[in-house]
């Protein structure tokens, strides 16, 4: 039976019903509404002893942070937490021994590339929102023994840049503007995106998240990931989750405007015929 | 002593292959038919690699061939014996991202000479680490890397390094964005990327106040020019610098593997020349049409970085013929027509082996010798006069630096 994992956005999270929690650790780690220093993890894993918790730093590392990275990690790694999820393989050198858990974003999309991390001392892998649910059924087919963690509520990532995108237009063209958060839509299109910035630069989400309360049963993961980032009035939908209450699909989809993502579509490539 | 990197370039097919190594490059890149991030550029056939290695190896040149994807699962099918294959051709190296390929080319290929991709965004001594204990022996950095962690990554894991020095840039961490997945259903990792970083958008508060005027938000970034700090990669070390483009016309690559052949060899040899570098800037620029940046390289990028909605870059006439003869009788030039010249014209012309020759057309001649008032059709053989011999496959072009 696959756990819920709540990705912590506000501290009063803390207290919704999830099977354990993913807490993104400051100064390395993108995309969540709060971040932790190790020793307030450390007290929340204290608290919440009988829950899976899972500290993440999801970002790729520059070489002039290495010296707090791995200092950073070496705390977390005394706590005992369930993982330490990690977006960069600078990681894997420093010889933990708290369960390691790769986050790349968008690299892990085939049973050899986790098969490779596997034997490299990766123990768990968080899969990109962009393949279909037979990918994702045949990695962990594949990689019976790599845990495997699955996006099913929440807005995809789609991109990361070290840039200020937003910051530098409205700098360009003298215009001010503040918020949590931005949308960038196309003419002519009624998509919508969000762009947002932070200590590390620039990060765009899809405007609409995923829901897939009607496909938990379908997936083989060992652990699905919930994200309530930048969405409202949510608890109702973690609730549904937990209860595997895919009944409730529609009206999330109508709340929301949630949609399945790629679980059942797959991405082209080749769109000319060369020969 | 100052050890003389690599000169890498692009080559988008094996005519391009050919224009790379005759205009100075050590080396070049390419992708075959399947596993490179261009899936829909005119990639190499395994005979035209063979080709390319045989032409690339005869002229004291390399070949790397990406296989640079991100792969899923139906994509790992053939890919142990398309390795082989390239290893029993002869490749010099492959460029990949993905490290199931290590695992692969260690059963099907071992003899594989293993290079990194940017694509896996490879930012940091520990990381690269991490691949040089995989059997990785090159790693083609991030392009957010400064010259600082740059230098430090080399003297602290003595790996060849590989960095891009010219070109355009992905806006978002390499590998790190699937923008076109949802724009556009195209794979981005697996070489459909639309290039969703070029397009235009209107840009919304988040209560939907629109912020933007006429859809002049876009997250594009300026090119890639390390033009200007070329001396200063060589002082750090590193092994091989990189020209982005393999999309790009065979001017393009001529051009830019022209000018940083000639800076190379100008640094290396110590004869630091400032009047070379302003017009390398001039030649750069024009090439693409697009403007420059050194990004990441000496500063944070900021927002003179960043393109804005604005047309980004403008078609370019410059090319105007390749030099196919020279008649030494009646001193002319022999001309294949690329775009419109015609008499009083000021044109120059380049080639490896040449400094710039610049001249006034005095006439142009048809094939049969006769005098017409322009030279207007693509491909067309024409003559013009000519003092000096130039030889064969030079470029000229309008002569937009005197």
């Amino acid at each position: 039976m696959s756990k819920i994992l709540l990705k912590i956005n506000n501290k009063d999270e803390l207290l919704y019903p999830s099977d354990g929690y993913i807490l993104g650790v400051k100064n390395f780690c993108i995309c969540f509404g709060k971040t932790y220093t190790p020793s307030e993890i450390r007290k929340i894993k204290k608290k919440n002893d009988e829950k899976k918790v899972f500290a993440s730093l999801n970002r790729v590392i520059f070489n002039n942070e290495l010296k707090f990275y791995k200092e950073t990690l070496k705390k977390l790694d005394d706590i005992g937490l369930d993982g330490i999820i990690v977006g960069d393989v600078a990681a894997l050198s420093y010889e933990l021994t708290t369960p390691i858990i790769l986050d790349q974003l968008h690299l892990n999309n085939s049973s050899l590339t986790i098969e490779h991390y596997y034997n490299n001392g990766v123990n768990g892998i968080i899969l990109t929102n962009d393949i279909t649910l037979k990918e994702t059924n045949d990695i962990k087919e594949n990689n019976k023994e790599m845990l495997t963690f699955k996006q099913v509520f929440g807005l995809p990532h789609l991109s990361t840049s070290k840039r200020k995108l937003v910051s530098n237009y409205l700098k360009h063209f003298n215009k001010f503007s503040n918020g949590r958060f931005f949308k960038i839509k196309e003419n002519n299109s009624d998509n919508e995106y969000i762009i947002l910035e932070d200590h590390f630069g620039t990060h765009i989400l899809n405007g609409s998240p995923i829901n897939l309360i009607d496909r938990l049963s379908n997936i083989n993961a060992d652990f699905f990931i919930f994200d309530g980032y930048l969405l409202n009035d949510f608890k109702w939908v973690l609730d549904a989750f937990m209860k595997n209450n895919y009944k409730l699909k529609d009206k999330i989809d109508d709340t929301f405007n949630s949609n399945e993502g790629f679980i059942n579509q797959k991405t082209i490539y080749k769109v000319k015929n060369n020969d | 002593m100052i050890k003389k990197p690599e000169l890498l370039a692009p080559a988008g097919d094996l005519e391009k292959l050919k224009w790379a190594i005759d205009y100075g490059a050590n080396a070049v890149y390419l992708g075959g038919e399947n596993y490179s991030l261009r899936a829909n550029a005119k990639n190499f056939s395994i005979n035209d690699i063979k080709k390319g290695v045989n032409y690339a190896h005869d002229h004291n040149a390399k070949v790397y061939v990406t296989v640079n994807i991100v792969f899923h699962d139906e994509d790992t099918i053939n890919l142990g014996q398309y390795l082989k294959k390239l290893q029993d051709i002869g490749v010099d190296a492959i460029i990949f991202s993905d490290p199931l390929v290590i695992d692969v080319a260690k059963k099907y290929a071992p003899n594989l000479c293993l290079h990194l991709s940017t694509q896996a965004s490879v930012l940091n001594k520990d990381a690269c680490k991490y691949y040089i204990k995989n059997g990785v022996e090159r790693i083609v950095l991030a392009r957010e890397c400064s010259k600082k962690d740059i230098k430090n990554i080399i003297d602290e894991t003595n790996v060849e390094v590989e960095c891009f020095i010219h070109g355009a840039m992905c806006t978002n961490i390499s590998g790190r964005c699937i923008l076109s997945n949802y724009f556009t259903n195209r794979d981005a990792n697996r070489g459909g990327c639309c290039q969703v970083c070029r397009f235009n958008f209107n840009l919304y508060d988040q209560n939907n106040n629109v912020i933007s005027d006429n859809s002049n938000f876009s997250i594009a970034p300026k090119d890639l020019s390390l033009v200007k700090y070329i001396k200063e990669m060589i002082d750090i070390g590193v092994t091989s610098f990189k020209l982005e483009g393999r999309m790009r016309s065979i001017y393009y690559i001529a051009t830019i593997v022209n000018v940083y052949r000639r800076l190379i060899d100008m640094y290396c040899n110590k004869k630091e020349n400032d009047a070379y570098i302003k017009k390398a800037i001039k030649i750069l620029y024009r090439c693409a049409n697009r403007d420059v940046a050194p990004q990441f390289f000496n500063k944070k990028p900021n927002e003179k970085e960043q393109y804005y909605g604005n047309r980004q870059e403008d078609s370019n006439q410059d090319f105007l013929g390749i030099v196919i003869g020279y008649d030494n009788d009646n001193k002319e030039l022999v001309i294949e027509q690329r775009n419109f010249f015609k008499k009083g014209d000021k044109v120059n012309i380049f080639a490896p082996a040449i400094d710039d020759y610049s001249l006034t057309i005095e006439k142009v001649k048809d094939e049969k010798g006769n005098i017409i008032d322009v030279a207007r059709h693509p491909k067309q053989i024409v003559r013009i006069p000519c003092e000096k011999k130039i030889p064969i496959n030079a470029i000229m072009r309008v002569n937009f630096l005197d």
